[in-house]
């Protein structure tokens, strides 16, 4: 805090400038779940309305309505599963090549020199152009999906794990030769558990961006789950039933987001701040 | 004699292959249980020579020897470091930090554990052995970096500036503190210091290195006893010694043998 700030926080309350209060968690919580009341009100009003078109943009009631159709429709159950499973698979594959791959890439030099740039590269432009390559090598079906959307959370997590070797701190390997630690000893004791920030947030990436790999494929190319009903929804202008399946996802992506901060938290106890937490905010 | 360096000299080669020389004919021996502080200027060669001590960096030439063994690599057993920086892993609790020597060495996990509490008993963390060391101040920290050297029961404790990164306040407590500690476990200690004080506080014996390359300047004997309480300082042996030290270190010249170039005081 600058002299400034101090100066300005000491203030009484009764002068000019007000001591900032800071509202407590659960006010912080209604004031959250007013604003989203609130928003789903001015939906609701506009579409009725009809300040936009309810052909195009649904309407609250509406989604809700839908939600029997939605889960009574066979292939909706069926694009759930297969788009579920595609994610698992896309998402395993992800990580353990990830962190598999950022380990050597991070500890042997010459492999960080050759691939490092390039993986930073094709992490700067948007995934999507390598589709027609994954359609020509996979063809038209589900594995095609899951080897993109595993290709597309690769790259994150490979990234952040070799980030997180360069955590590793000299003044503690000095310690493990100091005290004539072995080979293992400083992998499991030191290089380990002091990549764990690295790793921790590569392996949020790769879930954010195999989901969203998984997704973008089956948007693009017709081969079942939810994506491709997504398209489906939308051709026939069900847009209701489109909303409960974006809607749908949106959630699953949260509440992934959450478990992931809740596991993150119990294995990072010992960590100076929060502040180097992956941000699993979507 | 706990440690002997026989015409120790070390060399260094810079990235443009000329050898510059950091430490010359140092030749030392260290008694059982004799307290050495090490002060010199910046860049003298302090903190290398304790490496050498430690067997963490080879010497160009010369040798190292404890016990009359030769020190080639580091032995805890023999010889425990005690860093500047707090240096204790921080995702291992108290307790398992001052066990992770012989965590390192196999042993069991109830050996560790026994080991590891004993020595927080001795420094005074029995209480904080759950605790991640971000819970600790940094003169808790240190004294847990002091019970981790101490488990590897050692002959030398070889402390680099233990004390380099607290405030004067915590400095002195804990100083007074540690004195204590080290006098009761009876182990022969080297410790590299930039502070005059400590240097004459803690020492049967000071060495003073001249500036770059390092070599053995003077040696003072403190003859007060051990362990020391805060009121050493305030009298006329430590006031004489303490301004010789300052003469000395202010004006490399006057050293004999040193060059008479970068005056720099090691304050």
């Amino acid at each position: 805090m600058t002299a400034l700030q101090e100066a300005i926080q000491a203030k009484p309350s009764g002068g000019r400038i007000r001591r900032r209060r800071r509202s407590s968690p659960t006010a912080h919580r209604w004031v959250l779940l007013a604003v989203v009341i609130g928003l789903l009100v001015v939906w609701e009003i506009a579409s009725r309305l009809e300040w936009v078109n309810p052909m195009f943009v649904s309407r609250p009631t509406e989604i809700v309505a839908a939600l029997p159709d939605v889960f009574g429709d066979d292939n909706a159950v069926d694009a759930l599963e297969t788009t579920g499973q595609a994610i698992w698979w896309a998402v395993v594959y992800a990580v353990v090549a990830g962190i598999v791959g950022g380990y050597l890439i991070g500890s042997v030099q010459l492999l960080r020199d050759a691939f490092y740039g390039p993986l930073n590269f094709i992490m700067g432009i948007p995934k999507s152009i390598f589709i027609p390559i994954f359609l020509l090598v996979f063809g038209i079906n589900t594995e095609a999906s899951i080897y993109y959307g595993a290709f597309s959370g690769f790259i994150y997590v490979i990234i952040n794990v070799v980030s997180g070797l360069d955590l590793v701190e000299e003044r503690h390997m000095l310690v493990a030769r100091a005290y004539s630690a072995s080979w293992w000893h400083r992998v499991r004791d030191i290089v380990l558990p002091a990549s764990t920030p690295g790793v921790f947030a590569g392996i949020w990436y790769g879930i954010k961006n195999g989901l969203q790999g998984v997704l973008i494929f089956e948007l693009f190319i017709s081969v079942g789950g939810l994506g491709s009903l997504i398209k489906t929804y939308t051709n026939r202008l069900e847009i209701d039933r489109v909303f409960v399946v974006v809607l749908g996802v949106s959630l699953v992506a949260i509440v992934l987001g959450e478990i992931w901060s809740a596991i993150e938290r119990r294995l990072s106890r010992w960590r100076p701040s929060a502040t180097a937490a992956a941000d699993t905010s979507i | 004699m706990a440690l002997q360096a026989k015409n120790l000299e070390v060399t260094y080669r810079t990235a443009g292959g000329r050898s510059v020389p950091a430490l010359t004919d140092i030749n030392l021996d260290i008694a059982d249980r004799e307290f050495i502080t090490i002060i010199g200027p910046s860049g003298c060669g302090k903190s290398t020579l304790l490496k050498c001590f430690g067997g963490l960096l080879s010497p160009s030439s010369g040798e190292v020897t404890v016990n009359g063994e030769a020190v080639t690599e580091p032995d805890p057993n023999r010889a425990a470091f005690v860093f500047q920086d707090y240096t204790l892993l921080p995702w291992k609790n108290v307790l398992d930090n001052a066990a992770v020597g012989l965590h390192f060495a196999g042993r069991s996990k109830d050996e560790c554990r026994g080991k590891g509490q004993e020595m927080l008993d001795l420094v005074g963390l029995s209480d904080f052995a759950k605790q991640y060391p971000r819970e600790l101040s940094g003169g808790m920290q240190q004294r847990v970096a002091v019970a981790r050297a101490m488990a590897m029961d050692p002959d030398i404790l070889l402390m680099d500036e233990p004390f380099g990164a607290l405030d004067e306040q915590t400095r002195q407590k804990l100083g007074s503190e540690m004195g204590r500690i080290l006098t009761a476990t009876e182990r022969s200690v080297v410790m590299v210091t930039h502070s005059l004080d400590e240097a004459v506080f803690w020492a049967d014996r000071i060495i003073v290195l001249s500036a770059r390359p390092g070599r053995i300047a003077k040696e003072i004997v403190v003859e007060a006893p051990r362990p020391r309480s805060l009121s050493f300082i305030a009298t006329d042996e430590f006031a004489s010694i303490r301004a010789e030290l300052f003469r000395l270190l202010e004006v490399p010249s006057t050293m004999a043998g040193a060059s008479s170039t970068d005056a720099a005081v090691g304050q």
